[in-house]
């Protein structure tokens, strides 16, 4: 820089002619310095960086997609009811958790959930204990997927009436089982919403996704929505409605939701988190199930014979799914059997879950001499709830039965967990602070 | 121009044949480079030139001084004196001329003479000592170089070379650490290998990463500490891209601190600016070759009587404690090993009339202290310059590492945490009491790597046309290809025990990344003399900075049988691909006026955009304005003692770009339960996302006093970082997962610097040099923006980061007023027991001014910051008889506390501590908390240390020994580090933590668990200049 200068000194002792080419030069370097700025003001194609791993709106917005986006909703619904299931499974009485150490874990199987918690509030599909995030994405992605076909015409998207229908049926389903599980919460950033305004909500979806399906012909998303509708209008009380559309559900009617090992995303989480992971062991309440000294071949398990990573319980395994791939059953008419075995009561219900047990190879069920423990004063209620418990086990069903039917605490509030702290006395999740503070139609 | 190409053919010739026949001083290089000369006429050549030659010593020990910088006055002639402080300038123009040396710690001198065609002429040169030197160059935060004199703000300058040979260190993080005030390098495990974080003047951002840009010769570089297989537990590497640069190749390293300083940087640069200057040839200086051979070890000093034991009943009942590592030990199974090290390095200097060049390689091996830990790197450099003429200069510079990184599983898989959290039930097992399995099972389970090829290259135009005109452009690229491995072998039964049938199957992670950064940047600037006092310089610039990342990864689970070993070979198999592009276009322009060389004052704005920002964003300008005033030259001052005096002030602004792609709203692709495509909302985006801007003034002097013997540099900084980035949560009702980028918040930092370099002994026969140099920083959250968890009871928001080990008595938090990432929780206060030993009236802190409540009612509490608010080093050598010198470096960092997660798992989890089984010993204060199972205020203990870093012998042999063998010098280094370490933390050492944020520990979890401890080393290096 010295020197540098010291050659300044020599041009200013310059000619006169060397002066005036040295302001020229001055105004042309000034006029140079207007090159970059230019330059800059024209780089906007060197700034368009476009990830190419990602989609945007353009995308969504192109009527071709109509069946991707719909399959997404699908999809996002399958792994929501997964992850469901196992989250449930825990606060309920289907699994323990037989983790190595994650408070929040232990929360779930310990019924102490509260809502400034994360898991259960923002974990995703693929996480341990996820619940909220993934219902309200399934129910979300919906919607705007609802938005964009409703945009289109029949021209546009052939299949366009079905796709609303199936992606109608779905939402709801999802629409259920936040009703069923949460004390409250929000859909698509609403205000704050009860259990019954949710299922409400639901019942309502069920409604449109039936007329829609059945004017389409798609008899499958017809019975699933009509399934759907009795399970909405059992949570809220109505059984006559549940039992009218449990009825018209055709015998041996099942909708699967699909997994697959491809992704963790789309794995069977059940079987990912109980038989593979080993976070979760089948509750001793479901190991070895008997009816009148006979193995109930509905809920079968195995003892692996190893400490879970906590050290406390050994593992069992359910045996229900064996595999990341295999299907999880949305609506059965398993299921429809039941909820009329609950609405019709009497002879009705004694032979439907004798059908289920003589399918099952087990002896027939007398409620005059087969007296079964449960939370109601009515032994063949009893027997309906624990039909459902095998029937439906690790289906997502027992978690508003222990909700609904209050089925007694067991270890009950206040006494010691075994890793620690005391158990809870949940029975529904409640609204997470998540979206209390960040919805903007909930006040704070 | 026929003539003109007859005497390139003749240089051309002339070069050859002095390779050929010359003792060993031709240069490797010289056909390559005297051929470049052929394609670039070089009217200069035809010229007529002579020689300058002479010796530079210390004024007052007539020693010969190293590497001095002599150049001749008026062109780009010049070269570095050799170890016997000779030197040679060739090709030097007649006439009268000024010939000056200059080197860090001694004063500028400056001779005039006359050179005559085809005649040698000598200058001797006696450099007197100066703490300050204000003639320095700089070349950071300036468009063009600059003198130290003309600088508004701190610039930190390392003499790497001076360093690399009186204290033999191996990588540039180490040449740093301690070194440079306000600026933190912690490792975060002695694994081999592994590189520290870095963070300059506190946190500047709140969510976005906090390294500095880092630069090589002009050339943005990749800057990842935490690249490597996943070893540190939860998916976070541990290798710093820092740590591939061979220290030999590097002439000095400047270090701008904050946006005050990094302004013309830009956009990316509020993190400060690490510049690396490679070695490079002088014109006319013969070729001058160095050898280097060393060879060193390292281990873990005392693990048996370190590491702690665990505890439990006995099959008596009684209380007992196995120490798995010493019942190794005793059984001849050694869980450690000692590393063996060895480095080899090969350089040769010099250059022609109008060509210069540096070329190296080097070779390191190095074993860690584990069987599973070995580093091998090769390094390669040639840089070249030529000067066809005074107008034209063009420089080359390609750099070439490759080397392959064993690296040993700290936490997870690693023998420390299986060693010291387990069972005595594990005892008479299978697993020997190890919690997951035996430590040779360990080591053949889990093995990671990384192989590396990088090249880091750039090409530099430097174009004068006129005296007062000078333009330069850097076109550069640093190319990074990594293959990041996790290998687990097939184990067959042995395995099963303690893996199971799946895990025992084994599996394979391999991960293919590049990771490329181009930069272009052109400065141009014109001088112009207003007056006699007066002086303008006018810089314009223009740059252009992409960086890019691809990574291919493949996954696969459970081999078929044992020998296979890639993932095609296994039973279930994922892949996936990442991509990240980030692009920055800016300009700036510049405004440099000087009064009587003396005052200085600097004006520039810099504007750019970012493909990042928002769309709806446009462009983003920061202004810069700083002052430098000698006043020390001023005819009023009459302080004799004061030598010289630069008084300095500085504001300016930089910025940090949003994460790529973050501003976008977008869906991801998933696989659907029918093995289909799908797509699953991922990201909100926002449009108006902005970077974060820092705006920083500092000011300062840099002053030499007492004969120059005593060199003092302060600094004063404040820095606001506004618009900082935080991931606002959504409602998940909303039905995009997780956050949203939002520019809300805003940072607070300010700080002292202050370095002193003296050199109290100047005799013939002793020289002592010391120097000490020590930072406080004050750093805290001024505005979450509403992005928070939660308020506490007087009214400040905070934001909860992390939950440790989901304990949750225990977190880190930004909150409003504190340092970001502060340590809360639940602090038990008091405590009794009852007859059993159980803590009953167990109560907590109740927060500021209140009285304890019992802990479920009790607030968090502050427990303290997570980075260290004092830092610096103490470095000294004495020098005895000109040729034998004791060096020694003290480094300390204080105030930060680090999580003790060793004692949360092993004393609240597990319950193996002492503790546990007789509490009645101990304060039932600490068993409280360990048996609450949640409140964990105990495990956030006093990271603070002071470590003898460096302690080392150098002694050059004398001159008539060294030509004895043919040599010009030669030296010989002892060098020991880690040799000691103060400090109160309670478990293996206060320096290791999560250095990169993990899926569980975001970036400020400073949370220490299992980790290696760093290793004692020693080394012997023989270094030889021909």
């Amino acid at each position: 820089m010295e020197m540098k200068i010291r050659e300044t000194v020599t041009v200013r002792e310059a000619s006169p002619s060397r002066m005036v080419f040295r302001f020229g030069g001055g105004l042309r370097a000034a006029s140079s310095a207007l090159g970059p700025m230019l330059l800059l003001a024209g780089c906007e194609s060197l700034l368009d960086v476009q990830p190419p791993d990602r989609v945007g709106d353009a995308v969504l917005e192109d009527p071709t997609t109509a069946d991707l986006q719909v399959g997404s909703v699908i999809a996002s619904f399958e792994c929501a009811l997964a992850e469901y299931i196992g989250t449930t499974g825990e606060v309920s009485d289907e699994f323990v958790n037989s983790n190595l150490r994650s408070s929040q874990a232990f929360d779930f199987d310990a019924r102490r959930i509260t809502s400034d918690q994360e898991n259960y509030s923002l974990f995703d599909c693929g996480q341990y204990n996820a619940i909220y995030l993934p219902l309200s994405i399934a129910i979300s992605q919906g919607e705007e997927t609802l938005e964009n076909l409703q945009g289109w015409n029949a021209a546009d998207v052939p299949n366009r009436d079905d796709l609303i229908a199936t992606t109608l049926a779905y939402t709801a389903y999802a629409r259920v089982l936040l009703g069923e599980s949460f004390c409250s919460a929000a859909i698509n950033l609403s205000p704050e919403l009860s259990s019954n305004a949710i299922l409400a909500d639901a019942e309502g979806r069920f409604g449109e996704a039936l007329s829609g399906s059945m004017q389409v012909g798609n008899t499958q998303i017809a019975a699933m929505a009509r399934l759907g509708r009795a399970r909405a209008r059992r949570g809220l009380g109505d059984m006559t409605g549940a039992m009218s559309d449990a009825e018209a559900v055709p015998e041996g009617f099942v909708m699967n939701g699909n997994y697959s090992s491809l992704s963790q995303r789309s794995m069977n989480t059940v079987y990912r988190t109980n038989n593979q992971s080993h976070f979760e062991s089948v509750d001793p309440r479901f190991r070895e199930l008997e009816w009148k000294g006979v193995p109930d071949p509905r809920v079968p398990t195995r003892n692996t014979g190893q400490l879970g990573f906590g050290r406390v319980y050994q593992v069992w395994e359910q045996l229900k799914y064996l595999s990341l791939d295999d299907p999880i059953p949305i609506a059965t008419w398993d299921e429809a059997q039941l909820i009329i075995a609950e609405a019709a009561g009497g002879q009705r219900a004694v032979d439907i879950i004798n059908a289920f047990h003589d399918a099952a190879g087990l002896p027939g069920y007398d409620p005059a001499t087969d007296m079964v423990e449960g939370p109601t004063g009515d032994n063949l209620l009893n027997m309906i709830i624990q039909e459902r418990s095998r029937e439906l086990f690790l289906e997502g069903h027992r978690f508003w039965d222990h909700r609904s039917f209050e089925i007694p605490l067991d270890p009950p509030p206040g006494a010691p967990y075994p890793k620690g702290g005391a158990y809870g006395s949940m029975r529904c999740f409640p609204l997470p602070d998540v979206e209390k503070n960040n919805n903007p139609n909930i006040p704070s | 121009m026929d003539a003109v190409r007859f005497t390139g053919v003749a240089s051309l010739w002339s070069s050859i044949r002095r390779m050929i026949l010359s003792e060993n001083r031709a240069s490797p290089v010289l056909v390559l480079t005297a051929a470049a000369t052929l394609a670039a006429p070089t009217p200069t050549l035809a010229q007529q030139t002579g020689s300058v030659t002479g010796t530079v010593v210390a004024a007052h020990d007539q020693r010969a001084i190293t590497a001095v910088q002599v150049t001749i006055a008026g062109t780009s002639l010049g070269t570095l004196t050799g170890a016997d402080g000779r030197y040679l300038i060739v090709g030097v123009p007649v006439g009268e001329l000024e010939v000056e040396a200059r080197s860090l710690g001694y004063g500028r001198q400056t001779v005039t003479t006359t050179v005559t065609a085809n005649q040698g002429v000598t200058v001797d040169f006696s450099l007197a000592v100066s703490a300050v030197e204000l003639e320095e160059i700089v070349a950071t935060g300036t468009p063009v170089a600059a003198r130290r004199r003309e600088v508004g703000n701190a610039v930190t300058s390392l003499d790497t070379e001076q360093i690399v040979a009186t204290s033999a260190v191996t990588s540039v993080p180490e040449l740093l650490n301690g070194r440079v005030s306000g600026l933190v390098a912690m490792a975060g495990t002695g694994v081999l290998g592994a590189g520290p974080r870095l963070k300059i003047r506190g946190t500047a951002s709140l969510a976005l990463d906090d390294q500095p840009l880092i630069y090589v010769d002009g050339v943005r570089v990749n800057n990842d500490i935490g690249a490597g297989p996943n070893s540190q537990g939860y998916g976070a590497g541990v290798i710093s891209r820092l740590g591939d640069f061979a220290p030999d190749e590097i002439e000095r390293i400047e270090v701008v601190k904050g946006p005050a300083a990094a302004t013309l940087y830009g956009t990316e640069a509020s993190n400060g600016v690490i510049q690396i200057f490679t070695k490079r040839g002088a014109r006319g200086a013969p070729a001058r070759w160095s050898l280097k051979v060393e060879q060193g070890a390292n281990w873990i000093h005392d693990p048996e009587g370190t590491i702690p034991a665990i505890w439990g009943l006995d099959s008596s009942g009684a209380i007992a404690s196995w120490n798995l590592f010493q019942r190794e030990t005793d059984a001849g199974n050694n869980v450690f090993r000692t590393g063996h090290e060895q480095s080899y390095g090969l350089s040769v200097t010099g250059g022609e009339a109008n060509i210069s060049y540096f070329v190296s390689g080097s070779y390191d091996t190095g074993q860690g202290v584990y069987i599973t830990n070995n580093v091998t790197r090769f390094n390669g450099r040639a840089n070249i310059d030529f000067s066809p003429s005074e107008i034209w200069n063009f420089g080359v510079s390609a750099g070439y590492v490759r080397s392959n990184i064993e690296l040993a599983d700290d936490i997870g898989s690693g023998p420390l945490l299986s060693g010291m959290y387990s069972f005595p039930s594990l005892i008479d097992t299978p697993n020997r009491g190890w919690l997951i399995a035996p430590p040779e099972v360990l080591f053949e389970r889990e093995q990671n790597r990384q192989e590396l090829d990088r090249f880091t290259g750039s090409f530099r135009v430097q174009h004068t046309p006129f005296g007062w005109l000078q333009q330069r452009l850097v076109v550069g690229l640093d190319e990074t290809a990594e293959d990041n491995i996790v290998q687990r072998p097939f184990l067959g039964p042995t395995g099963e025990l303690f893996y199971g049938p799946s895990g025992a199957r084994g599996g394979r992670e391999f991960e293919k990344l590049s990771a490329t950064f181009i930069t272009a940047d052109y400065a141009g600037t014109a001088s112009l003399a207003i007056s006699d006092d007066l002086t303008s310089e006018t810089s314009v610039g223009l740059q252009y900075y992409s960086r890019e990342l691809r990574a291919a990864q493949t996954t696969g689970q459970e081999f078929a049988a044992p020998g296979l070993t890639t993932v095609s070979s296994t039973a279930r198999r994922f892949a996936g691909e990442v991509f990240v592009r980030n692009v920055t276009v800016g300009t700036f322009v510049q405004e440099h006026i000087g009064w009587r060389d003396r005052l200085f004052v600097t004006g520039a704005v810099r504007v750019d955009n970012n493909s990042a920002f928002g769309d709806d964003f446009d462009f983003v300008a920061y202004p810069k304005v700083s002052a430098s005033w000698v006043i020390s030259e001023e005819p009023f001052w009459n302080l004799d003692f004061v030598n010289s005096l630069k008084v300095r002030a500085a504001f300016g602004q930089t910025g940090q770009q949003p994460e790529s792609f973050s501003a976008l709203r977008f869906f991801l692709p998933i696989t659907t339960g029918l093995g289909r495509p799908g797509l699953a909302p991922s990201s909100p985006g926002n449009s108006e996302l902005a970077p974060e801007r820092g705006i920083e003034y500092e000011a300062g002097l840099e002053g030499g006093f007492l004969g120059d013997r005593v060199g003092i540099d302060l600094t004063y900084y404040h820095q606001n970082i506004r618009d900082v980035l935080l991931q606002r949560l959504l409602a998940p009702s909303s039905g995009f997962p997780g956050v949203q980028w939002v520019n809300v918040g805003e940072v607070e930092s300010r700080g002292v610097e202050f370095s002193l370099d003296a050199a109290p002994i100047r005799s013939r026969n002793v020289s002592w040099d010391a120097g000490f140099q020590i930072s406080r920083n004050w750093n805290k959250v001024l505005d979450l923006g509403g992005v928070q968890s939660g308020t506490t009871s007087d009214g400040k928001d905070y934001l909860i980061l992390d939950t440790m080990l989901d304990t949750p008595g225990l977190h880190i938090r930004h909150q409003v007023g504190l340092p970001p990432g502060s340590w809360f929780g639940q602090k038990v206060v008091s405590a009794a027991f009852d007859a059993n030993g159980n803590a009953i009236n167990v109560m907590c802190d109740g927060g500021s001014g209140r009285s304890p409540v019992p802990c479920d009612q009790a607030p968090a509490i502050y427990l303290g910051p997570t980075e260290p608010e004092w830092h610096g080093g103490l470095s000294t050598s004495l020098t005895v008889f000109g040729n034998l010198t004791l060096s020694g470096l003290i480094d300390f960092k204080y105030g930060q506390r680090h999580g003790d997660n060793d004692a949360i798992v092993r004393c609240q989890l597990f319950r193996i501590c002492r503790e546990n089984l007789a509490p009645m010993d101990y304060d039932p204060i600490t068993i409280a908390e360990y048996d609450s199972g949640f409140y964990s205020s105990f495990a956030v203990a006093d990271a603070g240390f002071a470590k003898l870093r460096q302690l080392s012998l150098s002694y050059g042999l004398p001159r008539q020994w060294a030509e004895g063998f043919g040599a010009g010098s030669a030296t010989v280094t002892l060098a020991a580090y880690n040799l000691m370490t103060w400090t109160d933390w309670p478990s293996l050492d206060p320096e290791t933590y999560f250095t990169e944020p993990t899926s569980t520990s975001p970036l400020f979890d400073k949370s220490s668990q299992s980790f290696t401890p760093m290793p004692r080393r020693v080394k012997v290096a023989v270094r030889v200049s021909f």
